[in-house]
């Protein structure tokens, strides 16, 4: 594929580096001189120098056959302006932005980008994760980390052990998709009761974690 | 009318002090505080200092009931996302928006509640129409 990769640094090199050795043509566009220089000694592909919000260089860097463009650089303004225009003027079908602040990330899916790397929002999940606590586990993210499941296992404090799930008070955006108990699977009722040791799989949305955490793994 | 203008820069200003002079109820947005100073004495609206690409400053600027947005910044992207936000939501129900670059105006082809000033081409057709009248044809 023809892969247009617009920003600098590090990401951009190791990412070059990656999709060609993949078998992807790639094409750089970064409006530094110098970076632009060294990285064409280093990458095996077409470096452009110029600013990529600029429809002539965008001209000059092959857009009219590119198949994806990424827009990795730090302002917002310009990845969706970049994104936009590639598919305006030139027909580009995929663009993929990045966003650093989370609330442009709806208005650039209703804008028509095609995919978009929240990295706020990526990275806050992620410290959020590995900060909170050893008794959870095996956490996977779903949709770029809009859903997550994860297990908790039940502490003796807890407060949900010796319950009933009907007797918790749990919010609705919780569910529980299983009971571990001694490595038997249990599908989770009404009156199924947890006890400690138990193992529970939830699948929530990533700010509701915590709450589920709370309630089941104890303090 | 109620109008918001974002980008208090040499253009912003000046349709700010004239905007309410004739009465209209205006709010300026802009980021660098140095700009307000470039506001006429009697300009009578309220100044928001911040940056229209968030939200936030948008909400202060009360752009939600505003009749009318201008989007006037010096750079051609941050116009370009300013007038989506306040499209897409804050659903501003007309919107301005100053162009620079003149390859950008076909951005906001087929943009239903958006019109454009690209600055080039109309002081370019400006002066064509002023040749043209004078009669400064080829012999």
């Amino acid at each position: 594929m023809n892969i247009i990769l617009v920003g600098g640094g590090k990401l951009i090199y190791h990412l070059a580096k990656k999709l060609i050795s993949k078998g992807h043509f790639i094409t750089i566009i970064n409006k530094d001189q110098e970076l632009a220089a060294d990285l064409s000694k280093d990458i095996n592909g077409t470096i452009v120098f110029g600013d990529a919000s600029e429809k002539m260089v965008l001209e000059d860097a092959g857009a009219y056959k590119a198949d994806v463009l990424v827009s990795l650089t730090q302002k917002d303004h310009n990845n969706l302006f970049i994104c936009k225009m590639a598919k305006k003027y030139f027909g580009v079908k995929r663009t993929t932005a990045l966003v650093n602040n989370p609330e442009n990330e709806n208005l650039f899916t209703k804008l028509g980008i095609n995919s978009i790397f929240n990295i706020t929002d990526l990275i806050s999940s992620l410290i959020e994760q590995s900060i909170s606590s050893d008794n959870i586990n095996n956490l996977t993210m779903i949709e770029d980390g809009k859903l997550s499941i994860f297990e908790v296992e039940v502490e003796e404090n807890s407060a949900a052990a010796g319950k009933e799930i009907k007797e918790m008070d749990l919010p609705l955006t919780i569910i529980l998709g299983g009971i571990i108990r001694n490595g038997e699977i249990q599908i989770p009722r009404g009156g199924s009761k947890i006890e400690v040791g138990d193992k529970i799989v939830i699948i929530s949305l990533p700010e509701e974690q915590a709450e589920a955490i709370k309630v089941f793994g104890g303090e | 009318m109620f109008i918001v203008i974002i980008g208090s820069g040499r253009t912003g200003s000046l349709l700010a002090g004239n905007l309410s002079r004739s009465g209209h109820e205006i709010v300026v947005v802009e980021k660098r505080t140095a700009s307000f100073t470039l506001l006429p004495v009697d300009f009578s609206g309220f100044q928001i200092k911040g940056d229209a690409m968030e939200n936030d400053v948008l909400k202060e600027a009360g752009i939600k009931s505003a009749d009318l947005a201008i989007v006037t910044t010096g750079n051609d992207q941050v116009n370009y996302l300013v007038t989506q936000m306040a499209k897409e939501n804050f659903d501003v129900p007309r919107i301005l928006v100053r162009t620079i670059d003149p390859a950008v105006e076909d951005m906001y082809k087929n943009e239903d509640r958006v019109e454009i000033f690209s600055q080039i081409s109309l002081l370019a057709e400006n002066i064509i129409s002023k040749i043209d009248r004078e009669g400064m044809k080829l012999e």
